[in-house]
This record gives structure tokens, C-alpha cells and sequence, in this order.
């Protein structure tokens, strides 16, 4: 107790000290200092606009760090009691949000198992994200319908799962799909309710993709409204697809197309984002229960997925159980 | 289980669309140069903007790039 008494009335004497010695080191051109409340504040009036037009980009660029002149204040050795600066009864004053809109996403360092998948679909290349996730075949990636399939329409060609990409890099290699599957409802018809695909990739040197990169869990049928982390590659502006970002938040129904049965969570994730995973709780090791699959407008703040209920999970089993 | 990849949805299971692919794993990775990734399209799905009442069905006709 005594030692961290210490040591707080030291920073505390060296934190006056150095406001004070920064004031000083401006003081050749500020007007001289005035005191206040019977000589404990020291006050000068300061040109801010000046002061805002000297500090030019160079001048910013090349600014001394703060702590030499804290060192030379700590050396000067000048200290008040710790009982003049402990005194006063305990203050709180809070704090405001500024104006400035509120990011609705994290950045996020790669994760093993989430990754890019580039396919070709209608004489175009695209970019989506995907999840591997736990399989009878050990080489299973959970994607949007709607990166796998056109919805309705024709399936993807050259399909490939990049897990933890990172900037044009592939730590764990890039691994080809040999076969792509999806709710009939999502081929034959597009239904934004099961906006939901699984490639089934073959080995890379010999082994699984689940042993390299491992495998999420998997639920289906889950309450509603549960909170979720979702995880993304977004490509579109403002983004650039080179790092993995996610949301978090929880999940509330589309308001504005019931008919779809999906949730939506806070999130400001835009194209390249499809498809990446979404999982209950607030971590990358949760159970995966849904993908990134649409938005509304050209900046949307809400990422909607669909519901895994017993049809997105049959096209699961398929692709789980396939050789 | 696996057939070759045609250009319409085939039933896998019930209720399962499913398509193999065509070409060697190898032929795939050799088709994703470093050039093809970075150029490749974010494909998205989104919808028009809503009425400013959610009352009323957004129009459902997907943008997609």
C-alpha cells in the first residue's frame, strides 16, 4: 500500500510537472501567465489560430515525443505533499460521445478456419468468405447460397476456400472444391431464406482441410434472437477485402421482409463480406449458426442471415457426408 | 453422389442441389493467378432501400455486383 501510495503521488507531482514545463516551452511567444483560485491554477490566453496554422504537416511529423520533457521535470526533482494532492472529496464528471458515426465493425487478425472463397460464376470472377465447419469428410466450407449459386441459376466454377487470408496471402495453402451444394429452394428459385451453400474441397498434400485449419461446429434450429459475432472479408468501398473484420451484436428479424424469416445484427460490412460466418456468443470458437447473406440500400448498418433451420441443414448432411 | 457439373440445379438429396466439378484440382488452382484474385468482384446481395415504414415489403429485386 505504501509502495503504490508512492508511486501514485510520484506520477501524480510528474504530470503537473510536465504540463507545466510544456506550457513553459511555449511561453516565448504566449502573453504572460495570470493565477487563479488564490494562485493553484495557472492560466494564459492562447491565439488558437495561430497555433492551429503552425502546426504544419513537417512540424507534426517531426515533434519531439512529450515524455523528454517529462524526463527533465522528474529530474528537476520538484514534488507537492501528498496530502495537498490527495485532498477534495471523490469528483466524477462524465464523458460525451462525439458526433462522429459510430463504427459498426472490429478489425480482426486472421482466423484459421474463416477465409476467402474465389469462384467464377456467369463468365465473372468473385470473391465471397467462407468458414470451414465440422464434416463427416473433414473438408467442408460453409458459404452464401448465393456465392456457390446463382440463385437460381447456375452453380459456380472454379471454387476455391483460402483460409486466414491476409493481404494476397495464403498460410495454409488454397483449396479447390469438387463439389458445391445448396437448398433446392436457393437454386431453383433464389429464396432469400436459404441463402446457404457448402463446398466440399479436396485434400491439399494429402491431408484434410479440418486437420490443417480446423472446424467450426455447427447448430440448427436455434432460438431466435440470440447474440452472434460475424465474421467477414469485406471488398467493397470502404473496404478492401485484404484483412478479416467482424460484427457483433444481437439478432432482431428483417422488419422489412418477414416473408424471409431471417435476422439481422449491427453491421456495416459490405460486398465480400457474403458469407462469412456467423457464431452464437461473441468468439470465433462458438458454434456457427448462420452466413452474411444481404443488406439494404448502398450503406446498410444491419448484415441479415438466414434462419438454419432443418432445410439448410439437410443441404448440410449432403455436403458433410459426400466423399 | 457426385456428377459432373452441368449448368442447371440437380437434386443431390431431398430438397439438395448439388454439382461437382469438372475440371482436377490442379486445373482450378493453376486458373487463380494472383492477378485473377485481386480482381476478383465482391458478390453481394442488396436489397432496395426500405420505405422509411417497415410496415410495408421492401422490393426483394437483388442488386448484385
Amino acid at each position: 500500500m505504501t509502495k503504490s501510495k508512492t508511486l501514485a503521488t510520484s506520477l501524480l507531482s510528474l504530470t503537473a510537472a510536465a504540463l507545466l514545463a510544456v506550457c513553459a516551452a511555449g511561453g516565448a511567444t504566449a502573453s504572460p501567465t495570470s493565477t487563479q483560485d488564490g494562485g493553484q491554477v495557472a492560466s494564459q490566453p492562447v491565439d488558437s489560430a495561430n497555433v492551429a496554422s503552425y502546426w504544419t504537416a513537417d512540424r507534426m511529423r517531426t515533434a519531439v515525443p512529450g515524455d523528454v520533457l517529462a524526463s527533465k521535470a522528474l529530474q528537476r526533482g520538484n514534488a507537492s505533499s501528498a496530502a495537498a494532492v490527495e485532498k477534495g472529496s471523490s469528483t466524477r464528471i462524465a464523458g460525451k460521445a462525439g458526433k462522429g458515426k459510430t463504427s459498426l465493425h472490429a478489425d480482426e487478425n486472421p482466423v484459421s478456419h474463416i477465409g476467402k472463397v474465389f469462384f467464377t460464376m456467369a463468365g465473372g470472377n468473385y470473391v465471397c468468405s467462407g468458414n470451414s465447419v465440422v464434416s463427416n469428410n473433414e473438408n467442408t466450407v460453409s458459404t452464401a447460397g448465393h456465392c456457390l449459386n446463382e440463385g437460381p441459376g447456375a452453380f459456380a466454377t472454379n471454387f476455391i476456400f483460402v483460409p486466414a487470408y491476409l493481404d494476397g496471402a495464403a498460410p495454409y495453402g488454397k483449396w479447390a472444391a469438387k463439389g458445391l451444394y445448396t437448398p433446392t429452394q436457393w437454386s431453383s428459385a433464389g429464396d432469400m431464406q436459404y441463402d446457404t451453400g457448402f463446398a466440399v474441397v479436396s485434400q491439399l498434400n494429402g491431408q484434410n482441410l479440418a486437420d490443417v485449419v480446423g472446424a467450426s461446429g455447427v447448430q440448427f434450429n436455434a432460438a431466435r434472437g440470440l447474440a452472434y459475432k460475424s465474421y467477414g472479408y469485406p471488398a467493397a468501398a470502404p473496404f478492401d477485402g485484404a484483412s478479416l473484420v467482424s460484427c457483433t451484436g444481437p439478432a432482431s428479424n428483417d422488419p422489412y421482409s418477414p416473408q424471409f424469416q431471417t435476422q439481422g445484427i449491427p453491421c456495416d460490412m459490405t460486398g465480400g463480406s457474403s458469407g462469412g460466418p456467423w457464431f452464437i456468443g461473441t468468439s470465433s470458437s462458438g458454434y456457427q449458426n448462420s452466413v452474411n447473406s444481404y443488406g439494404y440500400g448502398s450503406r446498410s448498418e444491419v448484415m441479415y442471415g438466414p434462419y438454419w433451420g432443418s432445410v439448410i441443414q439437410q443441404a448440410y448432411s449432403s455436403a458433410s457426408s459426400a466423399n | 453422389m457426385h456428377r459432373q457439373r452441368t449448368d442447371n440445379p440437380e437434386p443431390a438429396d431431398q430438397g439438395v442441389s448439388h454439382s461437382s466439378a469438372s475440371q482436377t484440382p490442379e486445373e482450378i488452382l493453376a486458373y487463380w493467378t494472383p492477378e485473377r484474385m485481386a480482381e476478383a468482384k465482391p458478390r453481394e446481395v442488396r436489397l432496395a432501400e426500405p420505405a422509411a415504414s417497415p410496415d410495408g415489403d421492401a422490393d426483394a429485386d437483388a442488386a448484385e455486383n
